[in-house]
């Protein structure tokens, strides 16, 4: 489903990057709903962030946008922090909750693009978009269904030419029909313009396909960032009988991020040290949903910073060179030994506990 | 859905990379667009705020016409009810019959001046910003290219003009009913708490303070509701406070009566403390002695040398309006430099 132009895109954009996060935490009176931060997103990438609610998705984004301001650490967008006059006007965030002046008309929503983006702002195509969802230019922003107001608020996000567009959730709360449309339309603009795309989601099964790279929070931490490919290449799904109380000792020489044991039969999400050995059990590769589902049931999963999301100012702990990536190689580059023999023997990994609990709730839906 | 992907994109050919140029009838910069949004979110207040002056005004105007010629007609000109003044002699019944007919007028239209910052700082400055925050159309606006201070500018400076365009209106005109129907005639003194309250810049600075007050406390606050509660009582401490302050702004002029002579400072007059002063200059607010046994006496006996009054003469009234009208500005200049800094610190 990627389409063709997304590579070039992609290929156009790359070595530049597009958002750096260095040790960024935000407080939110004593909470923390961010903490230690570090991940890099290249340029022209269409980036899922993932996680289950109070991940801390929002807040990213908001930092991203120069909405609120880090509590420690720093977010660089393209270079340049956030609020600044040089990154105002090529940053366009869309908020979860849609936010539009419900009092204005549809017209009026887009002469408020107009005056707020001089110089950036392309009207036509805010009302082709517009006119495409058959909203009426004269209505009242009141007056529009849950769709319409996403479509408008999409086209004061797109119209504005941004070359970051950071959408919270713009999915969400929208029938099947219409996400697919807005979907479309998002892939559509991203492929024209190789506008890097940072996209919250709960629904997982709506991100396949449609993202190239991942990030995924889990109590304001990262727990996965990377290409997709990457990132999925890292890991095998193994499924099949166990004759011991937990897994084969093969299956737990991998670090496992999740494990689930029901009678005699395994299924486990390790990531790959080398090849899995061979045994009475199948080795596949996971799909996007089944790596996220694992990564947010098991809270205690080792993280995993691709080398494609290392933040080129951090410094350096990574093998040389900037090979995407072999699949079947360890992506994190040497194993560190403070997870490794952890994630052979604690608990959670899947030696010990039989059955796991789904953690949480929203994301098991999708 | 490709049908969908391939109308958004051919949408982008056509007018790819060629962002509109602002048109000829809305060539405005950052601030201009601002501006634009600023009035269309408010204009239903500025409109009534703008009708109500100018419906003041008007009503003020025609009062005036009727009460100048009730004046002349009658020659009550600077005449109170009880006067000492020669040729106000028999006019205890025609200033009886103006003050009837017009006093709740005056009363009125001061009401409204003295409400009219509380209103301002109530319904237009608390909602300002907290409508925003409260409802998330903060992240609208700055997710566009205008940077926050730029919309706090845009958001606090024209309700700013709006609101010292109609408090100008409706002081002017007030203070120019004013001129010939207060003081003695109607007893409208100015330096009654409404009175000084209604003339001259005070009413329209303390409209901005109202403003002032509203635009921070909702941005502290971020609920409209709460914020328009604590605009309200800042507002009711702010006028209470200067009202006690008030006389003491200037110097006051002393006068000093003899122990036989009549106390008696002018009408117009603010009376602001009264005693007795001792031969030594030490006054005495009280005595102990009672006007039915042997006053004089008892006075000689306190060593009393007669009475003082401290005052402000009606010389006093525009330097005092124009202090305490410097003050109160002064205090909303603080307030909005507050506010841009927590928007600064904020949102950057």
């Amino acid at each position: 489903m990627r389409p063709m132009t997304r590579g070039e895109a992609a290929v156009r954009a790359s070595g530049r990057t597009a958002i750096e996060a260095i040790g960024l935490g935000r407080r939110h009176r004593r909470r923390w709903v961010l903490r230690d931060c570090t991940f890099r997103l290249p340029a022209g990438r269409i980036c899922a962030l993932v996680g289950p609610s109070g991940a801390g998705k929002s807040t990213l984004l908001s930092l991203a946008a120069g909405l609120t301001r880090p509590t420690e650490g720093s977010i660089r967008v393209r270079g340049e922090a956030p609020a600044t006059a040089q990154a105002r006007p090529v940053v366009a965030h869309l908020a979860q909750d849609k936010p539009l002046y419900r009092r204005l008309t549809v017209a009026e929503t887009l002469e408020l693009g107009r005056a707020l983006n001089p110089g950036r702002w392309n009207g036509r195509y805010a009302e082709r978009l517009v006119d495409d969802g058959e909203i009426p230019l004269g209505a009242r922003v009141a007056t529009l269904s849950g769709g319409q107001r996403t479509r408008l608020a999409l086209a004061l996000a797109f119209a504005k030419r941004p070359e970051l567009l950071l959408l919270d959730e713009p999915l969400a709360d929208l029938g099947p029909l219409v996400r697919h449309r807005i979907a479309a339309l998002l892939l559509a603009e991203a492929a024209e313009h190789g506008t890097t795309v940072v996209l919250s989601s709960d629904l997982l099964a709506e991100l396949d396909g449609v993202c190239d790279y991942l990030l995924v929070l889990r109590d304001g931490r990262v727990r996965l960032a990377g290409e997709v490919d990457d990132v999925i290449g890292a890991h095998a799904l193994v499924m099949g009988r166990h004759r011991g109380p937990g897994l084969p000792p093969e299956v737990a020489a991998h670090p496992v991020v999740e494990a689930q044991l029901s009678g005699p039969r395994f299924t486990a999400l390790v990531r790959r040290d080398g090849r899995v050995a061979a045994g009475p059990w199948e080795t596949a590769e996971p799909s996007l949903e089944e790596l996220l589902l694992g990564y947010l049931r098991a809270p205690g999963a080792p993280e995993l910073i691709a080398p494609s999301a290392e933040p080129v100012s951090a410094p350096p702990r990574r093998r040389p060179g900037h090979n995407p990536g072999i699949p079947g190689m360890p992506r994190n580059g040497p194993p560190r030994p403070a997870w490794l023999p952890g994630g052979r023997e604690s608990p959670p990994r899947g030696t010990e506990r039989t059955r796991h609990d789904h953690h949480s709730g929203k994301g098991a839906a999708a | 859905m490709t049908s969908t992907a391939h109308l958004g994109a051919s949408g982008h050919e056509r007018t790819a990379d060629t962002p509109e140029r602002p048109r000829p009838t809305g060539g405005r910069g950052p601030l201009g667009g601002l501006v634009w949004l600023v009035w269309r979110q408010h204009r239903l207040v500025f409109g009534v705020l703008l009708a109500a002056a100018a419906g003041g005004a008007v009503w003020c105007a025609v009062l005036r016409g009727r009460m100048a010629a009730f004046i002349d007609a009658h020659h009550i000109a600077g005449c109170s009810q009880i006067s000492l003044v020669a040729r106000c002699s028999d006019t205890q019944g025609p200033v009886t019959a103006f003050r009837d007919a017009y006093n709740p007028s005056m009363k009125l239209a001061e009401a409204g001046l003295v409400l009219l910052p509380v209103l301002v700082g109530v319904f237009l400055g608390a909602p300002l910003i907290a409508r925003e925050l409260e409802a998330g159309t903060h992240k609208l606006v700055l997710s566009q290219s205008v940077g926050p201070l730029r919309w706090l500018a845009a958001k606090t400076a024209l309700p700013a003009v709006v609101v010292v365009a109609a408090g100008a209106l409706m002081s002017a005109a007030y203070t120019w009913l004013w001129q010939v129907g207060g003081d003695e005639v109607s007893g409208a003194y100015w330096y009654s708490t409404l009175g000084f309250n209604s003339l001259g810049p005070v009413p329209v600075a303390y409209a901005l303070l109202g403003l002032a007050i509203g635009t921070l406390t909702g941005l502290l606050l971020r609920r409209t509701v709460s914020a328009m509660g604590v605009t309200l009582a800042l507002m009711a401490l702010v006028q209470y406070a200067f009202a006690v302050l008030r006389p003491h702004l200037l110097p006051l002029a002393t006068a000093k009566f003899g122990n036989s002579e009549p106390t008696q400072v002018a009408d117009s007059s603010w009376l602001v403390d009264q005693g007795y002063y001792t031969t030594s200059g030490e006054r005495l607010p009280e005595v102990p002695c009672r006007p039915d046994q042997d006053f004089d006496g008892c006075l000689r006996q306190h060593h009393v040398a007669g009475q003082y009054m401290d005052h402000h003469p009606a010389s006093d009234h525009w330097p005092l309006a124009f202090f305490e009208a410097g003050l109160v500005l002064a205090l909303a200049a603080v307030l909005t430099v507050l506010a841009f800094r927590v928007m600064r610190r904020r949102h950057g």
